[in-house]
């Protein structure tokens, strides 16, 4: 007996049959994630809602090449992850010196997050200085490594999802999970050691009060 | 387990790709060894400092956005169907162009090169009539008489000076 699709698969089957209504649905369950991993991608741009509908318009597009046999948030991160490359290739390309910035090193890098900022009394600023922190050390990381990452992080995707999405082996996304981990780590640890001493440093002025 | 081998293993303890006693054992030399913990710390906290970085609302129109977006891109892939067809014939037609062009080129540099080479390019006999062959190959066997007519001219002086001297003399005898 044949094993009934899942709802994403039955959408997709009747949207290649020609029910537009039922890509619609699809945009509609997806969005979220598709905006969310270019948005996290590319850096917060704020095109990244432009870039999003252009992975459902070629996921439209693409439509007949779609079948069954793979899961369809797969299929869709294939094509999400190389419409951002696509775009980064092109940002790279379009982008002028005078707008360019530099990847930082990593010691550029853990100065800048190292910054003194959390002098900051709002929380709502910390958490903002949080994300801003997080953000430049996701986009220093390699392209590879940050979509594997993203991936993985913010869409728990397995390694094998992942390697489908990406075009490689599952080994070759646990390398690039490792390596990625390990940049982070050291791009966040100024930051993090920051917020240790100063919680240990309050914590100090607590007793001695 | 001593520090080096814990803190490569650290990462694959924090992505659960480690289990069983190799696990266990990271784990008791994390409990032994406040280093090797320090460095744990980092991971740990540097991977869930990522949960802040959360992504804003997608906007309420982001479906109907795409749909209208197809609805536009399918007109105009009616309004432009046959534009693969005429690009196909310019290609067509420019390639053919090049051709003739490389084969007009190849033609004028063949000539160029027939005119400068002599061994390649022989030039056409000039057409002679035959009287003027006979009369060139006349001067030619007789060259070498011409070459001495001069000499023969000065003989026949002296021979006709002798004739004459003779004959003088001899009316002079008579007399």
């Amino acid at each position: 007996m044949q094993e009934p699709f899942d709802r994403d698969t039955e959408l997709m089957l009747r949207c290649q049959a020609g029910d537009e209504a039922c890509f619609e649905k699809l945009v509609e369950r997806h969005k979220q994630r598709v905006f969310g991993l270019v948005f996290r991608f590319l850096g917060g741009r704020a095109d990244a809602e432009d870039i999003a509908q252009e992975v459902f318009v070629r996921v439209y597009h693409a439509r007949r090449s779609y079948t069954p046999r793979a899961k369809f948030t797969t299929w869709l991160y294939t094509i999400c992850r190389n419409t951002c490359f696509k775009e980064l290739r092109k940002r790279k390309h379009n982008t002028v010196s005078l707008s360019q910035e530099t990847p930082p090193s990593g010691e550029v890098l853990a100065d800048r997050i190292a910054q003194p900022h959390t002098a900051s009394p709002s929380a709502a600023l910390l958490q903002s200085e949080r994300v801003h922190v997080v953000k430049t050390a996701i986009d220093a990381l390699p392209e590879a490594q940050r979509m594997a990452l993203l991936l993985r992080k913010y869409d728990q995707l397995s390694y094998q999802e992942i390697a489908k999405a990406m075009g490689c082996s599952a080994k070759a996304v646990k390398s690039l999970l490792y390596r990625a981990k390990q940049n982070l780590r050291n791009s966040l640890a100024p930051y993090v050691e920051k917020g240790e001493s100063s919680e240990t440093s309050s914590a100090g002025r607590d007793l001695s009060e | 387990m001593n520090c080096r081998k814990a803190k490569t293993l650290l990462i694959h303890l924090m992505g659960e790709d480690l289990a069983g006693e190799a696990a266990a054992e990271v784990r008791r030399h994390l409990r032994e060894c406040p280093a090797c913990r320090r460095e744990w710390d980092l991971l740990v906290k540097s991977w869930e400092l990522l949960d802040g970085y959360e992504t804003p609302p997608v906007s309420h129109g982001f479906a109907r956005s795409v749909m209208r977006r197809l609805g536009c891109e399918t007109r105009v892939g009616v309004q432009t169907r046959h534009t693969p067809r005429w690009r196909f014939a310019s290609r067509l037609l420019s390639g053919l162009a090049a051709c003739l062009a490389a084969v007009a080129t190849a033609g004028l540099l063949w000539q160029h090169l027939v005119r400068h080479d002599g061994t390649r390019g022989v030039p056409p006999a000039p057409v002679v009539p035959d009287e003027e062959i006979v009369r060139d190959l006349d001067v030619y066997e007789n060259l070498d008489l011409l070459q001495r007519l001069s000499l023969l001219a000065d003989l026949d002086v002296v021979e006709r000076l002798d004739r004459s001297s003779l004959t003088g003399d001899a009316k002079r005898d008579e007399e």
